[in-house]
């Protein structure tokens, strides 16, 4: 590894954040509307959210285990879609599946686990997305590391609210919360290692 | 929207000529002739398709239910829908079971009956025909409204005559794998069973389903005959029918099987008594945006509600 930093244009981090947008146009080019366009983009939003979430957790390790010191500043636009693609998914649910009928809404998110964990990690979310600039980053100092680490347990209760929600089938689900822990078991180690 | 030919739209405007012209009498008309049945005794014959029987009812004939909620289109009916034994996918069951042979078809009926019996499609065909506008209301919060076409269920068990001892009914879907490839899932006890009490499975609403939209059921819907079930869940109108037993035990279906605490015997459609996972009190129509509530009993609460007089549903779901 060389000790200079490598340089990768920035359109191959942006072509991964609007990836899963594409792909999913590529889908209903080819195959059309779904029957249950509000279903499906539902879940395509949510899945989205969920790959760039592991994305963007992954490049730290990758950075400091892999080398792959070029990849280091993509943490933040993956990041940031990540959870651009989660308030999408919460829009989707609330105003077109919903109608923004609170009465019904307040049924299902006040009782259903899956819901809840669901809540819970959009609310952690938004804080992490209004300060995701630079700016919001200098003003915030060493807090802004502090508040950022909360992606991790948003993102445990991302991983959560996809395996409370299917029905039988959790191997994908598995397959996330338990990247997203082995990811987060090796930033909690670095972090033990490092304040020693 | 590129699923359907154009050729294939015709079919529907025939389909509410048809209608029209014969003035078929709604579900309401021929209602609780057999609540509380719960008896073995053959059913008498149901009403033929009678112009005055419309009259009397008031139903009315167009492209509604008697509630006055609009058809889903046939598109929509037939291009998305649960059918585990092709693709979990709703979007794709469609093409999935595309090919999927249908003929022959033997149905069996046996168990507690005094006349034990192997129908071919074509044995069926001659049972008495029956349209019926039903709402479809699946247990994952979303329905449909479907023009089924069939014959009553009980007038297939009126042969086999059931005999004094028979408590239940218990369909079977066909067992094969390799025309069938998501029975190769794991995750599930294959064959897909379902299960009815006899009074339930001799109501006037039982249907049996050959076609939908005044056509041939595809092979997506659960060609060539499956059940329809209209104030139960849409995972108890089991597909693809290829055996009928009557029995003195209630059956266990693939989906108790499953999730016993997710899916019970009865499970009639219910508001007050939510899914572990989510609330049942709303429901989306599909091609709609925003929710509206369900109804107890999925709307046929007259028709059917007086079977399960003291029963706990909350335990009972």
């Amino acid at each position: 590894m060389t000790t200079a930093r490598p340089r990768l244009p920035s359109y191959i981090v942006l072509l991964l954040c609007v990836a899963p947008f594409l792909w999913y146009s590529a889908v209903v080019i080819i195959r059309g509307i779904p029957r249950d366009p509000v279903a499906a983009l539902t879940s395509w939003s949510g899945t989205a959210s969920l790959l760039l979430l592991v994305a963007s957790l992954a490049i730290t390790p990758l950075v400091r285990w892999a080398g792959l010191k070029a990849i280091a500043p993509w943490r933040r636009p993956l990041g940031v879609s990540a959870g651009l693609y989660a308030l999408a998914h919460t829009l989707v649910y609330l105003g077109l599946d919903y109608g923004w009928a609170w009465s019904f809404i307040w049924v299902n998110i006040s009782s259903k686990r899956h819901l809840i964990v669901g809540t819970v990690s959009m609310a952690l979310f938004i804080p992490l997305l209004i300060t995701s600039t630079r700016g919001w980053q200098q003003r915030l100092g060493a807090r802004w590391r502090k508040l950022h680490f909360l992606v991790y347990p948003a993102a445990i209760a991302a991983g959560l609210h996809f395996l409370w929600l299917v029905k039988t089938d959790i191997r994908w689900p598995v397959v996330s919360l338990v990247a997203i822990g082995v990811l987060f078991a090796l930033r909690v180690r670095r972090r033990a290692i490092a304040s020693r | 929207m590129s699923h359907i030919p154009s050729s294939e739209i015709t079919p529907e405007q025939l389909f509410w000529q048809r209608r029209r012209m014969f003035g078929l009498p709604m579900i309401a008309g021929a209602s609780a002739v057999l609540a509380a049945c719960g008896s073995a005794a053959p059913v008498s014959q149901e009403l033929p398709a009678a112009p005055e029987a419309t009259a009397a009812t008031g139903a009315v004939v167009g492209p509604s239910d008697e509630l006055g909620n609009t058809l889903t289109p046939y598109e929509t009916v037939t291009g998305y829908n649960n059918y585990y034994e092709f693709t979990t996918d709703k979007e794709r069951v469609k093409d999935v079971a595309a090919g999927f042979v249908t003929s022959p078809w033997n149905v069996v009926v046996d168990g507690l009956v005094a006349k034990p019996r192997t129908f071919g499609l074509e044995d069926l065909q001659a049972l008495q025909a029956a349209e019926r506008i039903y709402r479809l209301r699946c247990v994952e919060g979303w329905s449909m409204v479907v023009p089924w076409s069939g014959f009553p269920l009980h007038a297939l068990l009126s042969l086999v005559e059931p005999t004094a001892t028979a408590k239940y009914v218990r369909f079977e879907t066909l067992n094969d794998v390799t025309r069938m490839p998501g029975q190769s899932e794991p995750w599930y006890q294959w064959p897909y069973v379902e299960g009815l009490r006899l009074d339930e499975a001799m109501h006037d609403l039982t249907l049996m389903a050959t076609g939908v939209y005044g056509k041939p059921l595809p092979a997506q819907n659960g060609a060539p005959l499956r059940l329809v079930v209209p104030w139960k869940y849409g995972f108890k109108s089991i597909k693809a029918v290829v055996r009928i037993t009557l029995t003195d035990t209630q059956p266990t279906s693939l989906w108790m099987a499953a999730a016993p605490d997710e899916y019970g015997f009865f499970a009639n459609v219910n508001p007050r008594v939510d899914h572990p996972r989510w609330s049942q009190a709303d429901e989306r129509r599909i091609g709609e945006l925003g929710r509206r509530p369900t109804l107890v009993f999925n709307g046929y609460n007259d028709q059917v509600a007086s079977m399960y007089t003291g029963m706990d549903l909350r335990k009972f779901y």
